[in-house]
């Protein structure tokens, strides 16, 4: 079942896995389901795997059986145990993906690159549009043409009055591990529960037992400083 | 997400741009680097250039000899956007096909969202198409969706990112 989407994108074949999948009953909840009673449960799930099965994303590997990233070698994922994920109707191949979809940002960027927040860069953005008025008369001024996009996109996602506020209350959670781009993604998708935190940042899904009480304290915190709409 | 970056860069002023001295020179350099910034568009590192926030200095420039124009060493910092594996985001949906969606969020302008990564969703054709699941909830054009995005792909030639965006998993899915 090989569909090809526009662009030369090479969409995910699901083909049966040939795996054994030894999990425990699937939790097929739906997306926004609150998923608080499973997740008291640690789960292995345990797949004795012969050949991945195909997931065809054709994006850096040229290959279509390319495993796009997935750290995965053959044999038993003893990882298991990370209960939290969605898996879909019990679909071994999404629940793998699931977990290897944790954000790595500081890994990848070089030294000099700091992660903004929605919020910060809204700030900045604006201020540089409204010096602009006043530049523009002066026509061998150039801007971007990412820029207005950027900033309306920053303005939409800019949930809080405040961003060095954020900051501050969001910087308690460094002392537990958090890096600075993973709160910048609790920022930016401005969570209610901590449920919702450990099902998006699915990176600090290792630190749950640590982080759940600090993380409530932070998003009480959080919702105070939240623009009225 | 948006990033703060801090940049190495050479401007180069043409000769005849070097009558002016002090501030007239400052100015000229500035305005060249906005210039030269602004047709950037984006880099594989740093994604889209979004906009120049401070000059942290300027170096000393050096006199090319055949050209006789100068390129000064100037170090700035800028903010720009990229998209990262993993990360949530936010996209509005511009066309609807029936193996998926095409969404823009910001500078990104081809994100693309497979029917076999929005689960629970079919398509409904029909003049305005749409994908909706069993509980009505819908995704259609001008709907804004929250996804993570599970991989990017730099276009040198176009110098534009696209991504391979999913809806699987907790608090994802189109947003009111």
């Amino acid at each position: 079942m090989s569909e090809k989407g526009g662009k030369g994108f090479s969409l995910p074949t699901k083909t049966t896995p040939k795996s054994a999948l030894k999990s425990t009953p699937a939790s097929a909840t739906a997306r926004h389901d609150d998923n608080s009673a499973k997740s008291k449960r640690g789960r292995k799930v345990q797949f004795g795997m012969e050949g991945l099965p195909n997931l065809g994303f054709n994006f850096s590997s040229p290959k279509s059986d390319g495993k796009f990233a997935i750290p995965v070698g053959k044999g038993d994922w003893a990882k298991g145990g990370k209960g939290e994920k969605v898996v879909n109707g019990g679909k071994a191949p999404v629940a793998k993906e699931a977990k290897s979809l944790e954000l790595r940002v500081e890994q990848e960027l070089p030294e000099n690159v700091k992660c903004l927040m929605d919020c910060e860069a809204a700030n900045i953005l604006e201020g540089i549009q409204e010096q602009m008025v006043m530049l523009s008369q002066d026509s061998t001024i150039k801007l971007p043409e990412s820029f207005h996009l950027g900033l309306q996109y920053a303005k939409t996602r800019s949930y809080y009055t405040n961003p060095q506020s954020v900051r501050r209350v969001l910087e308690a959670l460094s002392k537990y591990g958090v890096s600075y781009s993973e709160i910048c993604v609790i920022a930016n998708t401005c969570p209610e529960t901590v449920d919702e935190v450990f099902a998006l940042v699915r990176s600090l899904e290792a630190k749950k037992s640590r982080l759940s009480e600090p993380l409530k304290d932070v998003l009480d915190e959080l919702g105070k400083l939240k623009k009225s709409t | 997400m948006f990033l703060k970056v801090q940049l190495p860069w050479n401007v180069i002023i043409p000769a005849d741009g070097l009558g002016a001295e002090g501030l007239m020179l400052q100015k000229a350099i500035v305005v060249r680097l906005l210039d030269d910034f602004a047709c950037k568009k984006a880099t594989k590192d740093l994604g889209y250039f979004i906009a120049v926030t401070t000059l942290e200095s300027i170096g000393d420039g050096k006199v090319r000899q055949n050209t006789g124009d100068v390129p000064f060493p100037v170090v700035f910092s800028g903010i720009t956007f990229k998209m990262f594996r993993g990360e949530i985001l936010e996209g509005v949906v511009h066309k609807i096909l029936k193996h998926g969606v095409f969404l823009r969020c910001g500078p990104v302008q081809n994100i693309y969202l497979s029917h076999l990564k929005m689960p629970d969703y079919h398509y409904v054709p029909g003049e305005n198409a749409i994908f909706m699941n069993d509980k009505h909830s819908k995704i259609e054009k001008d709907v804004v969706v929250r996804f993570i995005v599970i991989g990017t792909k730099w276009l040198e030639a176009e110098r534009e990112f696209q991504a391979l965006v999913s809806l699987e998993g907790d608090y994802l899915g189109p947003v009111s």
